[in-house]
């Protein structure tokens, strides 16, 4: 069947009461978060995990990924009206926003900022949709060998999200890598490295640990910073879609969508890079690239476009390999194993229907998202000066009920405030948290087929260069870990 | 400092692997991956440690004094809540958490701003209750009081 008949069923699967209301909440939650600057993304769909689970399968995915593209119509709020990003991928949206905002023109920049994010989104959501099949398809070639190859690559790609210091990246990924091992182990029996604490031998939950590591850490972190701007004013009129602004921009809102995503569908990539990328090129191939920068609308356009643009891009090695490709996607993947499913190529064919409506949801939550930023850019914007006297303990005695429910565990809460301090010194100390997540999810299954594949070549370690698709991952995974280093060796040789 | 406890760390987690058994006749043991991630992170951490020592390593953002002593009293105060709970309940003891919390991120309060936790605080407990108890039907821990 057609990929986009199929969405167009997933659609219809996901005006369902239940979804609508999961999804609406997601886009919400995501818009709130979006717009405060002390909790991204990764740290917000971490923070909501444990409760959206108790929605059950696919509305919680379409829940918690409604706050993940939520997160990016609501940092264009703050961007242009206060000049402060809500999040990392919206940094570029300030440049013209706030400019725009500054000369009296607050709500055409608003306005178009609304547009390119349902444009970016929707361009986003339709090349989703045409690419995941194939790429899942190609990769159910893959046997033990090749997904073995496939966790080294994914588990490489630390040299683009370990942050400034490469050493400090692959010691966080190997932290995580010991925390999955916390436990029975899963093929010869014997607990490994559980203090004695019997509440340890089924392991450690990833959720757990992300809730702390993203959700309690960013909080910690943003305690010492305060929010301060001027807001700018608009009118409620000028918020409504321009059409000379539309057709103004319609090559830089197409060629950014697409560059984004394409940009973005790369692991490691992300939102923010992608954004930045397709700032750059608008500029470049404008007719006049001095206008970017002191107020241009199309300067709005290309960053709002790319950021909603690539956001679904990452779900591609999300759902079709079951690699995280950023932060977001890692606590994504988590909540997809909580709710019993194992993203990868077979996820397509064993679990259509989840797919297909989970996708349509996107394209639900990204019409939804039209309306009620447009609608709630005024509390949108005040939101960013609520005490976080008041709005930090809710969030965290939300977290904790929610992490209290995952196994009805007063310990889980333990171990999530632990993994919280511990993502506080680490962030204060220059140490990514993003490769330990990647560590503790991809680990255990990297361990189990490494383990299992020599089971069955008695020892031999030629088996994982004996497939050509193996080897050619192993040859990429080389290749990303070597190059950072050439790079850097060059670059020195040139100053 | 942090690397130094890492290779310690490391170290400890070798020594386990070994003992968990590296081979098991030919193939890998419970040690061996173990064995592995615990060498690498003695190893990233001797070198993150010698870059330090040379002053190679610079960190941008600094403990601050303010945002430490915020961040070490929501941990305690969190704590204080978990050992709390079986005596009072996980309810009553939210209504305690959340303005505990924000006074340790704000100690200066306002009566305009006691005004709003007092009813934060109130209302917090109630909705927990409705949110996991009723709709997700987790079973809250009750304390002696039986809420």
């Amino acid at each position: 069947m057609d990929a986009l008949a199929l969405l167009a069923d997933g659609i219809s699967r996901a005006t369902s009461p239940e979804l609508l209301i999961a999804t609406l909440i997601g886009v919400v939650v995501g818009l709130i978060v979006g717009v405060l600057p002390g909790i991204g993304p990764a740290a917000g769909t971490a923070s909501m995990l444990p409760v959206a689970v108790g929605f059950g399968g696919t509305a919680a995915i379409a829940g918690l990924a409604g706050i993940y593209y939520g997160a990016m119509f609501g940092g264009a709020v703050t961007s242009i009206l206060l000049g402060i990003p809500g999040d990392a991928p919206s940094v570029m949206t300030v440049i013209d926003g706030h400019a725009l905002a500054k000369r009296g023109e607050a709500g055409r920049a608003l306005g178009m900022s609304v547009c390119a994010s349902f444009i970016g989104g929707a361009i986003g959501i339709v090349l989703l949709a045409l690419l995941s099949v194939p790429v899942a398809q190609a990769a159910l070639a893959f046997g033990p060998t090749e997904m073995t190859a496939l966790m080294c690559f994914a588990l490489s790609l630390v040299t683009v999200l370990g942050g400034r210091n490469i050493l400090k990246g692959f010691t966080a990924l190997f932290l995580g890598m010991w925390i999955g091992m916390i436990g029975l182990d899963p093929i010869a029996g014997p607990t490994r490295y559980t203090f004695g604490f019997p509440d340890l031998f089924e392991g450690i939950d990833f959720t757990i640990v992300a809730v702390g590591l993203y959700g309690l850490s960013e909080m910690f972190l943003s305690l010492s910073q305060q929010t301060t701007g001027k807001l700018e004013s608009y009118s409620l009129k000028s918020l409504l879609p321009n059409f000379r602004d539309l057709v103004t921009c319609k090559w830089v809102l197409v060629s950014s969508s697409l560059t984004a995503f394409f940009v973005g569908v790369v692991p490691g990539v992300g939102a923010t890079a992608s954004t930045m990328l397709a700032y750059a090129t608008a500029k470049k191939y404008s007719r006049n690239p001095s206008e970017f920068g002191s107020g241009s609308v199309r300067g709005v356009a290309a960053p709002e476009a790319a950021n909603n643009s690539a956001s679904y891009a990452a779900m591609i090695p999300l759902f079709a390999l079951g690699i995280p490709a950023s932060g977001t996607t890692a606590v994504l993947l988590g909540g997809l194993l909580m709710v019993g499913l194992q993203p990868g190529p077979l996820l397509f064919t064993t679990n259509p229907e989840f797919v297909w409506t989970v996708f349509g949801s996107f394209w639900i939550g990204n019409i939804m998202l039209v309306f009620l930023t447009t609608l709630l850019i005024p509390v949108l914007a005040s939101i960013v000066y609520i005490s976080t006297a008041v709005l930090y303990p809710i969030v965290i005695g939300i977290v904790i009920f929610g992490v209290y429910s995952i196994h009805y565990s007063m310990s889980d809460v333990t171990i999530a405030l632990i993994a919280g301090a511990l993502g506080y010194v680490m962030l204060k100390l220059d140490y990514s948290p993003v490769p330990l997540v990647l560590g503790l999810v991809l680990g255990p299954l990297l361990e189990r087929g490494v383990r299992r594949t020599l089971i069955v070549s008695e020892g031999h370690l030629s088996i994982f260069v004996q497939q050509p698709i193996a080897l050619a991952l192993f040859a990429l995974t080389i290749g990303v870990l070597v190059l950072p280093f050439i790079t850097r060796r060059l670059l020195a040789k040139q100053n | 400092m942090f690397a130094g406890c890492l290779v310690a760390f490391g170290a400890y987690i070798v020594w386990n692997a070994l003992a968990y058994g590296y081979m098991r006749g030919t193939t890998p043991g419970p040690g061996f991956f173990p064995f592995w991630v615990g060498l690498g992170i003695v190893s990233l951490s001797i070198a993150n440690l010698i870059r330090s020592l040379r002053g190679a390593e610079i960190i941008e953002s600094q403990f601050d004094a303010i945002g430490l002593y915020k961040a070490l009293a929501i941990v305690g105060i969190v704590t204080v809540f978990i050992l709390l709970t079986p005596w009072l309940g996980m309810l009553p003891a939210s209504g305690l958490l959340v303005p505990a919390l924000a006074f340790a991120i704000r100690p200066r309060w306002t009566r305009r701003f006691a005004t709003t936790m007092l009813a934060v605080a109130v209302s917090f407990p109630v909705l927990c209750y409705y949110l996991f108890a009723v709709y997700l039907q987790v079973p809250l821990v009750r304390g002696v009081f039986g809420i």
